[in-house]
């Protein structure tokens, strides 16, 4: 019964947005205020319609309904509850599930939150964010319906969650991203609204960038999370690999700081509002690339989802349906918006227009390098090929320490001309920091490395920069100031991780046996002995370590008996500047057993520096700027009309 | 900057896009190939090489061609074994055809005291106590039954207990097909 | 104003030539950094080049995997199930989905000696996830 009332809450929350998409629409075409007020009821309705058929899923989970095709599959009586309620967007049809309700969440609160806007922009906003709905709600419903059952043979054992995703940071790491991906979504149904109404001023742009400030900040945190599981579940202490998929989330990451940055100028200066309008368009765009790529089966990813043709045709539609209307309405409508830069001089619209070449640039890259193979082997009649994670790092990394360059003059500048004394005085820091950065790296890892030394530099003068114009202004200091500067020390911090540990990592394999050791710089790691332990679903063989002879580590080989999988567990030491990490592989005849030690520099401020980039992100949302001038749009929007 | 010029640009992201689009639709269709798992129908049934329930003999896939095969995959935890039980003695009994059981994560000790409880209908069991040849065969729980041409490939799956209906209208048929 | 259009002009010139420049160049590394994949009966009748980076995967054969007396060294052979068998040499930690019967894609060089030396071992991530490269093997295999 619970299933089918699932199914049943579904099929109520499509109705709704089916609802949303004529209300909000029509109320937006006629003015007419009561049919968007209505739309606003019914995404309340199809947010309360969803968030019961997921916890109706969740609850399957519990129960161990394995009647239930999809519990069958994912989940077992064997696993501990918690990994039962995220087993539940553990695989593609529940995944799925909550992108819908994350989809209905957004809605909800552009429908709740907008109380200022003009009644037909509102209108038009829910319209395409319920028309987005009705997308994804048909796809679930026609081939992926988490609710399917297995009846009337009912399985009395499930198959059990892939272990690898039996882990906390995989618990948070899918919902953030989708809330992340879909939170562009509403950027993306602010660009159609004002291509529909034509109207793009300063007020559109404030409107607008609470938003896309939120949805890239939650984007950030998935991002920064699975980078973050991978280091420690996968068990190797790869942090970033390249991997299509990962590509897939990086590209609409990358775009949404474009966007950021683009918005700013449009909403201070009415510049770039054209390019605003198409950013806001292709990032959503991106995402639902991405979804499709990780849904589809097209690319080889260790994340892809087993799939079936009919998923990825139907996908296919969605994304041809939804970004080739939005790209005809922008060819159709854009050139009725029309902005134009007057000062080309050393102003801060200049920096924001390299901004966002650079992103776009790096944007395309990534993009040509990840569909690269697909179009090869269509060419080359099936001859497969793959790019390697250095034709990335090549290109990618140059491309940041250009941003970063720029970046840095980001606070001294000023809205259409800035004095060229104010550069002169802040490349005295650079070069202060130029020498500290070719110093500091010596003095710790003994060795220099041109590309360091350059991302050391750039950040130390970025946050040198920085902080001397928060000080100048520590009077009149609003929040959105305080975010940028903050989301700019914040991505100086990534910088320097990503270059050192880059550089400065080392590893070292061995065969130990238990009283041998290994020594890798100024550490030595004495295997003490193998010991077997066993949990609620794994047994485990799990090796102590001492390290220097004080400090015990314990990295673990663990065999998931439902599914017969073995994961490396490894045994991490963090620290602010180093982590030591271990991992056992696999046991190699008399009694020894293959050994993976690796230190990592720096490897936590990668995550630590793409967590306060989004925090940075949310708290400029709160700026007092965006209440009081939202009160004073609304009324002129109003006598406007 | 002509109208026309303007024109163009406005379009180039549309037309980007429809680029993309092919991009897609073929990597699409060059790896369009069905992945599921879930069924191997007509496939052969996959090696294995396992210890016999009842002796410390082995026995293999090649051991077992040469005439159709009912595998059983079963366990003593499973209490919807018991409800297919009395039917699968019944098919021993008639001789209808050579059932193997496959004695799926389970204790030798707990499934043989559970077979002399029972009965004993299989004319081979197969102790599979890793599960690797459940999961070999995707299995998703016990029980469920595979039927086996003599050839070696896969003619029928059931996931679940057995039920005269299906043993009348499912299996009997494919067999007598091929006497 | 004409010295504005001037800048104006100079400015979108300049990255406009840049981000040219960079996608030439991305071009260029892609070229250098894309791995081509061969099958087993690939690699044993030459088509696969010598001495340069590439990929090769196939079936782990049962019981071909040995490690060394000493150190990290393991030799496996990979087969696509219809007779083409090539033996691979691996000095590291094998991942731990891969065993004998599976399939694997191994990245390295190929020695004149018909041996491939490989740098990296992938073992597909889990039972029910096959990667593309070796559907073909998998749909081969089946009647």
């Amino acid at each position: 019964m619970i299933p089918e009332l699932g199914h049943f809450a579904a099929i109520l929350g499509l109705a709704s947005a089916f609802g949303i998409v004529a209300t909000g629409f029509w109320g937006a075409f006629t003015s007419q205020d009561s049919w968007v007020e209505m739309s606003i009821r019914l995404a309340k309705l199809q947010f309360g319609a969803l968030a019961i058929a997921f916890l109706l899923l969740i609850l399957s989970f519990l129960q161990d309904d394995f009647s239930v095709l999809y519990v069958a599959n994912n989940s077992n009586t064997e696993l501990p509850w918690y990994y039962k309620v995220s087993g539940t967007w553990g695989a593609h049809e529940g995944s799925f599930l909550l992108w819908t309700l994350v989809t209905a969440c957004w809605t909800l609160a552009v429908a709740l939150r907008s109380k200022n806007l003009p009644l037909d922009l509102h209108g038009y906003v829910l319209g395409t964010l319920g028309f987005l709905n009705v997308a994804f709600l048909l796809f679930l419903l026609a081939s992926s319906n988490p609710f399917d059952r297995l009846v009337p043979n009912v399985p009395l054992q499930g198959a059990d969650l892939n272990p690898i995703l039996q882990d906390p940071g995989q618990v948070i790491h899918p919902p953030m991203l989708y809330i992340g991906y879909i939170g562009f979504a509403v950027a993306f149904s602010f660009g159609i609204a004002a291509l529909c109404t034509g109207k793009l001023d300063s007020a559109w742009a404030r409107w607008t960038r609470p938003w896309v400030n939120m949805a890239w900040g939650f984007l950030t945190i998935g991002i920064a999370l699975g980078s973050w599981w991978a280091y420690y579940e996968l068990g190797w202490g790869g942090w970033w690999f390249w991997d299509p998929v990962e590509n897939a989330s990086f590209m609409p990451w990358l775009a949404g700081i474009a966007l950021i940055h683009s918005l700013a100028a449009t909403e201070k200066r009415g510049a770039f509002k054209n390019w605003t309008i198409l950013l806001a368009l292709l990032t959503f765009s991106m995402c639902l690339v991405g979804a499709f790529l990780v849904r589809s089966g097209v690319l080889t990813s260790v994340h892809a989802f087993a799939v079936d043709p009919q998923r990825g045709l139907f996908l296919l539609g969605i994304l041809v349906v939804v970004v080739g209307s939005a790209l005809y309405l922008y060819f159709v409508r854009a050139s009725t918006i029309r902005s134009r830069i007057q000062y080309w001089g050393m102003s801060r619209e200049l920096l924001l227009l390299i901004n966002n070449a650079l992103l776009v640039i790096a944007v395309i890259t990534i993009m040509l390098g990840t569909l690269y193979p697909i179009g090869y082997e269509w060419f080359n009649d099936g001859d497969k090929l793959s790019v390697g994670g250095p034709y990335f790092n090549r290109i990618f990394l140059p491309l940041m320490l250009v941003l970063a360059f720029f970046l840095a003059l980001a606070p001294i500048s000023q809205w259409k001309n800035t004095p060229m004394l104010l550069v002169k005085k802040s490349s005295i820091l650079l070069a202060g920091s130029a020498v500290v950065a070719l110093v500091l790296p010596w003095i710790l890892w003994s060795s220099l490395n041109f590309g360091v030394a350059c991302a050391v530099a750039l950040a130390l003068w970025i946050v040198a920069t920085h902080c001397k114009s928060l000080w100048r202004q520590r009077n009149s200091l609003t929040l959105g100031f305080v975010g940028m500067v903050v989301a700019h020390v914040g991505f100086a911090i990534a910088i320097s991780g990503v270059a050192v540990t880059s550089a400065f990592s080392d590893e070292r394999d061995a065969r130990l046996q238990p009283g041998q050791s290994l020594v890798l710089n100024d550490n030595t790691y004495e295997l003490v002995d193998v010991g077997q332990t066993q949990e609620q679903n794994y047994i485990a063989d799990r090796a102590h370590f001492s390290v220097n002879g004080g400090m015990s580590m314990y990295p673990e080989r663990r065999n998931y008996r439902l599914r017969q999988t073995i994961t490396t567990e490894a045994a991490i030491s963090p620290g602010l500047f180093r982590d030591l990490y271990i991992s056992l592989g696999e046991p190699i005849g008399n009694r020894s057993w293959g050994v993976r030690v690796q230190e990592k520099p720096l490897v936590r401020w990668i995550w630590f520096g793409a967590f306060v980039m989004a925090i940075a992100a949310m708290v400029a949302c709160l700026d007092k700027r965006y209440k009081r001038l939202a009160r004073r749009d609304a009324i002129k929007a109003a006598t406007s009309e | 900057m002509t109208r026309r010029q303007r024109k163009i640009l406005l379009a180039s992201p549309l037309l980007g896009f429809f680029a993309l689009a092919f991009i897609l639709t073929i990597g699409f269709d060059v790896g369009r190939h069905d992945i599921h798992p879930s069924s191997l129908l007509n496939k052969s049934f996959p090696e294995f090489e396992l210890p016999s329930l009842h002796s410390q003999e082995t026995i293999q896939l090649s051991d077992l061609l040469g005439e159709p095969r009912l595998f059983n995959v079963w366990a003593s935890w499973c209490s919807a074994c018991r409800t297919e039980h009395n039917l699968l003695r019944q098919i021993a009994e008639r001789n209808d055809v050579s059932i193997v059981g496959i004695n799926y994560k389970d204790r030798r000790h707990d499934a043989l005291s559970w077979l002399f409880e029972l009965g004993d209908p299989y004319s081979l069991s197969i102790l599979d106590s890793s599960g690797d040849l459940g999961v070999e065969l995707g299995v998703y729980g016990a029980p469920e039954t595979f039927l086996m041409d003599a050839k070696g490939v896969i003619r029928y799956k059931h996931v679940g207990p057995l039920t005269e209906e299906d043993w009348t209208n499912q299996i009997v048929p494919i067999l007598t097909s091929w006497d | 104003m004409n010295t504005l259009r001037r800048r104006r002009i100079l400015i979108l010139t300049f990255l406009f030539c840049g981000g040219s420049v960079t996608v030439a160049l991305a071009i260029f590394a892609l070229q250098q950094n894309i791995n081509h994949f061969y099958l087993p009966a690939e690699v044993l009748d030459g088509t696969a080049p010598i001495a340069r980076e590439i990929r090769a995967g196939g079936m782990v054969v049962q019981d071909s995997v040995k490690h060394y007396e000493e150190g990290l060294k393991t030799t496996f052979d990979l087969s696509d199930l219809e007779g083409s068998i090539f033996s691979v040499e691996y000095e590291g930690l094998l991942p731990t989905l891969f065993r004998e019967g599976q399939g694997a894609i191994v990245v390295g060089q190929l020695l004149p000696s018909g041996t491939f030396v490989a740098h990296q071992v992938l073992a597909k991530h889990d039972e029910n996830y096959v990667p593309p490269e070796l559907r073909e093997l998998h749909e081969a295999n089946d009647p």
